[in-house]
């Protein structure tokens, strides 16, 4: 079985959201290859890098992959947004921001929350690029890239 | 000469030889060498829990003597504890520990 598949709990035992779960099927995911709608890969003051991509049909996120330094935290986040996002349409995945993250994962100390921003970021970087995919815009600067933070 | 433990097995370590050995001995002053700090995996990382008792004594020597205390992240994660540790006490993998200790190098890296 795809383990990206592996959404319902396993052997009778339901499925938690803690972050060492969480990190445990992001460690999956992150090993997978690319999809095409590719996001750019961004870097945070620590040096720690995310990249999303997407499998987008008719305007809904079907599948979500990503890219992220092996950071514990960086990797539950980005789990928890990629699972977030998968069966949204692009509004509403763009719309998902830090704190819904923050608030959806209990248990990441607040010295490395900051995490949630990259993923965000990174994961809007994906989205904006499915959008001027889909609608045949090719010229970069009318890229509107929202803050992570907002 | 300066050391730094690395709290590795389960067993009785913490219990006894932290709690029994080393740590009387630092709070003695006569533990022989200075300790630039310790790193603690699996189950040993509860004794940095808010409120553990041997946790709390070491905590306070640590801040008298600036030795690093920190807990492995993914260990504590998988515990669900690292929002739970005591102040100032950080949880990180090796690359925070190497760096956390690049301002205060030890000569030796102790495994227990």
């Amino acid at each position: 079985m795809n383990p990206e598949e592996c959404t319902q709990g396993c052997c009778g035992v339901s499925r938690r959201r803690t972050v060492s779960d969480c990190f445990d099927r992001g460690l999956r995911r992150n090993r997978a290859e690319p999809f095409a709608i590719v996001g750019e890969t961004l870097r945070d003051a620590n040096g720690l890098q995310a990249q999303f991509s997407l499998d987008i049909e008719n305007g809904i996120v079907k599948a979500v992959r990503f890219k992220v330094t092996s950071c514990v935290a960086l990797t539950a986040y980005a789990e928890v947004l990629a699972e977030e996002v998968e069966k949204l349409s692009l509004i509403s995945a763009i719309a998902i921001t830090p704190q819904t993250l923050i608030d959806d994962l209990e248990g990441i100390p607040l010295f490395r929350r900051d995490r949630a921003n990259l993923v965000v970021a990174a994961l809007r970087s994906a989205i904006s690029n499915a959008t001027l995919q889909q609608s045949g815009v090719t010229n970069e600067g009318r890229l509107h890239l929202r803050h992570a933070t907002a | 000469m300066k050391v730094a433990y690395i709290f590795a097995t389960q067993r009785h370590n913490i219990s006894y030889v932290l709690a029994k050995m080393i740590l009387p001995q630092l709070e003695e002053n006569r533990h022989g060498v200075d300790v630039a700090g310790m790193f603690f995996f699996e189950d040993n990382n509860y004794v940095l829990v808010k409120g553990n008792p041997i946790g709390e004594r070491l905590n306070k020597v640590a801040k008298a003597k600036g030795m690093l205390l920190m807990g492995c992240d993914q260990c504590c994660y998988e515990r669900e504890i690292a929002d739970q540790l005591m102040d100032g006490v950080p949880i990180g993998c090796f690359p925070d520990l190497y760096k956390a200790l690049s301002g205060n190098m030890p000569d030796q890296v102790i495994t227990l």
